[in-house]
């Protein structure tokens, strides 16, 4: 072989020129069957089409969030339509003039740049910089004039966005230098990750819901901008001023004002007023309950990701730029309000739209509440009217040390045949300009905690609002007849401890009791009585009641911060049984560690006026939220309903009750409505005093400085109208640290009543209110 | 004069060299034109006819001067490149272009040392082999390996992997054809190839704290890797650019998408389209045809200048014929290679074919060479070169 080789090409060059030869053919054989195997093969199927997939762009159509409306058809929230300026991030953070004067310096000193030391640029740079820095200064002085904003404002604005990208630059270098330490497997310098993140290269809103005489001005400047010459040149900023269409999420009932009555509130607050009407300007209605939107956040993105793991779009997933529920119902029903974007995926070469998904509007949500009602309610415990104010005869005279401070508190109203929440109000309320504006003060308050909705997320100890919820499970459970009389006579529980677990009457130096009934202990609110009966129903029992009227657990209202409350868990230990027995008597006056909130007061009254029926409260209407599958069915008999509702009544009706007459005014009535029966029992729940931790060592300890003290003011109220055969709504109120239950919060129940009246419930008719602003 | 255009004109092998390399630089042409009409009319009516007189001009002295001035030209070249690698020439003459300092500013043209140097390199190893047997020892293949290893350090400093790797084959082949034993030459490929294969098991296999390469070079081989297996981890970033190509390679089937072409390549966003990626263009524009015309231009051209080598006489003009040759099909190989995923992405221009000034006058000057070489006259009597196998038993 070789030897015929070598016979047939003598030359030993040539030979090795055809060896060269040979290798050339055949490494271009490999690469022509490899392109072959790319351009022919099947399994490069997807390759071809990924490749014609990058011709088609998708856009996005934005959706139109639910709209949220009242049990009237009142709208609460929408989105508007409206418009926004935006102006891009170079011009915000100031780094536009100085690009603008290296581009100009550049153009004229083309030829010499490149040999210039970076000091001579700089000053050569700085020269141009003036009339650049004009140009930015006039845009940001033509914006306010034209918004009608202050200057002052705009600035605010734009050191508000700067700092939000900053926060957002330091936390998206920290992860990708994480990241691409981790692809390397070495560790990285800052230099290596520092590129501008999305946000620098965005246009930020900073005026929106601007009219058509602004947008059409501003237009006018960014066309005017966008041309050739001179004056053009002159309003060059204004080419990075986008005006653009938005959608603003706007809740008109935010602020209202309300038409109040005064001749009903106490005396002394009537007075002031001269008995006449007032109009009271109510902010921040609904607040708590409706929610807000916020920026989009990286978790949102996580919970739900825009393109899913397998690659695939959701359309109703998160984009930046999108807005979220931050809390209350927007929050809650985050899912359903949002709707889904639509969808249209056109040819880059041609336009032609090859696929269309149309969007989907977020579905409208129906709120039980009662707008108006809400707003009259929130004005009756407004600042203005007195009610949630510390007033001399909150308590017994020379008790009340802060006369005249602002009280903090919740009232909420129930329907009890559907469950319904038609009004819940948490004081202080947080006004709606407030938390767009500067939300670190409503949300950094470590007193009063404005953010907080207290009808649903703080608990409080029941205090005697427990005791009609006793006595009926005594009843129930047959440790109680109903006309069985208890001897109270010794004025206190345990026998050689007469100042430990007494009665009201002999605390402050009266008489004892005597031999009672239920529905007269119920009046008088006697504690021996209700430690008797906790001794008969035992600490297993009585912890097992609560849990079953809804203590300890989350109502499942719908609201996202609601809290469980807490009752005692069983079971005890065998050996301290003397010492559970003590703690039992304790619960069952509402003392201990026993606590709940409004909602779920107004809820275990309602079970107990259903007759042991339990409906979950909610705010939200039937068909939105799926009914339970089982109604739950608490035990109560019929007699201890009975024996219950009287107590309540005697204590709101009979000369004796403790719900029924402000004491410290000279035994004035609590209830003036006309045709309403008032059934309600007070407490009165010793609170520990609000201490904050003022050194700023995370903790509170007793050194830290007492900011509040007094006890927790409660009335639970069950009303009908007179012609109704039961009870048709459930009340509560908790005032706290404030003083006496009935004193301070007997006269805001009966305003809720007042304000029901108005709107047409407890055989009221409907007056006039204001409408949304 | 009138003899010496005579003796230029006459018909040889050199003339298809010249074809096929119009032939690609046209098709390049076209195909820089359908991702920029700008880069197209510069390559149009600036480079190629830069490139047409450069071949003009190196028609003219005789291959003898130029292998007398070959170790000058190869001192100038290395200097040049040490030049770009120092660390205080100001940025404005060598600029940072793509993170490496491989340019010299001079104002009307980005001049890369490099491409000079490939040029000279090949001068001055024919010179250096032209009547020498040392390199049939083992030991004395180690000088031109020597000095190969200069510019090929000084550019690996740029650094321009992509540059310096085309070097070694052109040697090898070089060596080959100046007819060192191919046993020596198959340790020595042996010794390469196993070095390559024990690097790319270290970089797959081995530990973070035992690897040899830089990171940057670690991460192209598993991304070549993760690709081959359809991982698609790196698709984002490191395989970004031949995951792009591989693709529109793909998508331009048995005879492309014509005139479409445009579109996809621009919304497919290959970086680089119009010089180191030029190749996925023509595939994807004139379908697997077009690659095979590209091939058949390489072999053709290739071709023509081992037959130019053949013909020669002169032992220097037949080792830089074979020289240009190899080094011009290395760079094509490697540069559509990493296009069709078959090596991994490199910054290297498909000569003839892609943008780039340096580049495509650096290979026209190659081509006009190897014509002026075979334009050279026969001379009855030469001594035969490197037919050290049958002694002096044949004369050419």
């Amino acid at each position: 072989m070789r030897r015929r080789l070598r016979q047939m090409i003598p030359s030993m060059f040539h030979r090795r020129l055809l060896l060269l030869v040979l290798v050339a053919i055949g490494v271009l054989g490999v690469l022509t069957v490899q392109t072959a195997r790319l351009t022919l093969a099947s399994g490069y199927d997807d390759r071809r089409a990924s490749a014609q997939d990058a011709l088609f762009t998708p856009q996005l159509v934005p959706t139109v969030r639910g709209r949220i409306f009242d049990r009237k058809g009142r709208i609460l929230a929408e989105d508007r339509p409206g418009t926004e300026v935006a102006v891009s991030f170079e011009v915000i953070s100031g780094e536009w003039a100085y690009l603008q004067a290296r581009r100009a310096a550049y153009v004229d000193h083309r030829s010499a740049w490149t040999g210039m030391s970076d000091a001579a640029r700089e000053r050569l740079i700085q020269s141009y910089q003036g009339p650049f820095d004009e140009q930015v200064r006039r845009l940001w002085v033509t914006l306010a004039e034209a918004a009608e904003v202050s200057p002052e404002m705009l600035a605010e604005r734009r050191r508000d966005i700067q700092e939000r990208v900053a926060v957002l630059q330091g936390f998206l270098w920290q992860r990708w230098r994480e990241r691409r330490s981790a692809e390397l497997g070495r560790p990285v310098s800052w230099d290596e990750v520092t590129e501008p993140i999305a946000e620098q290269k965005q246009a930020h809103a900073v005026l929106d819901q601007i009219g058509p005489v602004v947008v059409s001005r501003l237009r006018g400047f960014i066309a005017e901008a966008s041309g050739d010459g001179e004056a053009a040149e002159a309003l060059r900023v204004w080419r990075e001023v986008v005006v653009r269409p938005t959608r603003q999420r706007v809740y008109p009932w935010s602020e209202t004002t309300v038409l109040l009555e005064t001749a009903t509130l106490p005396e002394p607050l009537a007075t002031q007023f001269n008995n006449e009407p007032v109009a009271v300007d109510v902010k921040g209605v609904g607040v708590h309950l409706l929610g807000r939107m916020r920026p989009v956040y990286a978790e949102d993105a996580q919970r739900r990701p825009y393109v899913k793991e397998d690659g695939t779009i959701d359309l109703a997933g998160y984009l930046p730029g999108d807005r979220v529920g931050e809390f209350g119902l927007e929050r809650t029903f985050e899912d359903q309000l949002r709707g889904v974007r639509g969808r249209i995926v056109r040819r880059v070469d041609d336009a032609s739209v090859s696929s269309n998904t149309p969007t989907q509007a977020g579905e409208d949500l129906h709120l039980t509440v009662d707008i108006s009602l809400q707003a009259r309610i929130a004005a009756a415990m407004s600042e203005e009217i007195g009610l949630m104010e510390s007033q001399g005869w909150h308590a017994k005279p020379g008790e009340v040390e802060n006369v005249g401070e602002r009280l903090n508190g919740a009232a909420v109203v129930l329907e009890i045949e559907t469950g319904e929440v038609l009004a819940a109000v948490s004081v202080p309320t947080m006004p709606r300009d407030l938390l767009e504006r500067e939300p670190a003060t409503l949300r950094e308050d470590p007193i009063d905690l404005p953010y907080l909705n207290r009808v649903v997320a703080r608990p409080y100890m029941p205090g005697s609002t427990v005791k009609p919820l006793i006595v009926a499970f005594a009843v129930s459970s047959g440790e109680l007849g109903p006309d069985e009389i208890l001897d109270c006579s010794r004025g206190y529980l345990w026998e050689g401890s007469p100042n430990v677990y007494r009665d009201w009457r002999v605390k402050a130096g009266g008489a004892p009791f005597g031999p009672i009934d239920a529905v007269e202990a119920l009046a008088v609110s006697s504690n021996t009585f209700m430690g008797m009966l906790a001794y008969r129903l035992g600490p297993e029992r009585l912890s097992d009641w609560y849990a079953r009227v809804g203590l300890g657990r989350r109502t499942g209202s719908g609201l996202p911060d609601e809290i469980s409350g807490t009752i005692p868990q069983p079971p005890y230990r065998a050996a301290n049984r003397a010492a559970v027995e003590r703690d039992n008597a304790f619960i069952a006056i509402g003392q201990g560690p026993i606590d709940w909130t409004p909602l779920q007061a107004v809820h275990a009254y309602a079970t107990l006026a259903r007759g042991g029926v339990v409906i979950p409260p909610r705010f939200v209407q039937a068909d939105t939220l799926t009914p339970p599958d089982v109604i739950e069915r608490v035990p109560l008999s019929a007699s201890a309903l009975d024996v219950a509702l009287d107590g309540m009544w005697s204590s709101a009706n009979e000369s004796q009750g403790t719900t029924r007459h402000l004491s410290y005014l000279g035994r004035a009535p609590i209830w003036n409505a006309e045709g309403v029966i008032v059934r309600a029992k007070s407490g009165t729940a010793q609170a520990t005093p609000l201490r904050i931790d003022s050194d700023g060592d995370g903790r509170v300890t007793r050194d830290d400085p007492i900011v509040k003290r007094g006890n927790h003011a409660w009335v639970v109220a069950l009303v009908q109208p007179e012609d109704s055969a039961r009870p048709t709504h459930a009340i509560a109120v908790v005032v706290e640290y404030s003083g006496s239950g009935g004193q301070v919060a007997g006269p805001i129940v009966n305003q809720v009543v007042h304000a029901m009246q108005a709107e047409g419930y407890l055989g009221g008719v409907r007056g006039v209110v204001g409408g949304p602003r | 004069m009138l003899a010496k255009l005579k003796l230029l004109l006459r018909p040889h092998p050199g003339w298809y060299a010249l074809l096929a390399a119009v032939g690609l630089a046209l098709m390049g042409t076209a195909a820089i034109g359908t991702v920029s009409e700008h880069f197209a009319s510069l390559q149009t009516t600036r480079w190629l006819p830069l490139g047409l007189i450069a071949v003009a001009i190196t028609l003219l002295p005789p291959p003898r001067l130029l292998g007398q001035l070959s170790y000058v030209l190869f001192g100038v070249a290395v200097a040049l490149l040490v030049f770009v690698v120092l660390p205080f020439v100001p940025r404005s003459v060598v600029p940072v272009i793509n993170g490496a300092t491989a340019w010299i500013d001079l104002g009307f043209f980005n001049f890369q040392p490099a491409e000079f140097a490939k040029v000279a390199f090949i001068l001055a190893v024919a010179w250096y082999l032209r009547h020498r047997e040392s390199h049939r020892r083992r030991l004395g293949l180690l000088l031109p390996f020597v000095l190969m290893l200069v510019p090929v350090g000084l550019i690996l400093k740029q650094p321009d992997l992509g540059t310096a790797l085309v070097f070694a084959p052109a040697l090898l082949v070089m060596l080959v054809a100046a007819g060192a034993k191919l046993r020596h030459l198959t340790a020595l490929l042996s010794v390469g190839v196993t070095a390559i294969v024990i690097n790319v098991v270290i970089i797959l296999y081995a530990p973070a704290d035992m690897q040899v390469l830089a990171p940057h070079q670690q991460v192209r081989i598993k991304a070549m890797a993760a690709q081959a297996t359809g991982d698609t981890q790196y698709l984002q970033n490191i395989g970004y650019q031949q995951d792009k190509a591989m693709t529109l390679v793909a998508a331009g089937g048995f005879t492309g998408l014509g005139e479409r072409s445009a579109t996809v390549v621009k919304y497919n966003k290959l970086p680089y389209d119009y010089n180191d990626m030029i190749f996925a263009v023509i595939v994807n524009r004139w379908g697997l045809l077009g690659a095979v015309a590209v091939f058949g231009l390489y072999l053709l051209l290739i071709g023509s200048m081992l037959l130019v080598a053949a013909r020669s006489q002169d032992p220097f003009g037949r080792l830089v014929c074979v020289g240009f040759a190899g080094i011009i099909l290395t760079q094509a190989v490697i540069n559509m290679g990493m296009t069709v995923g078959l090596l991994p992405i490199t910054g290297i221009t498909l000569p003839l074919v892609s943008y780039g000034g340096s580049s495509l006058l650096f290979t026209l000057v190659m081509v006009g060479l190897v014509l002026n070489i075979a334009s050279q006259p026969r001379r009855p009597l030469a001594r035969p070169s490197f037919e050290f196998e049958n002694g002096d038993a044949i004369f050419q």
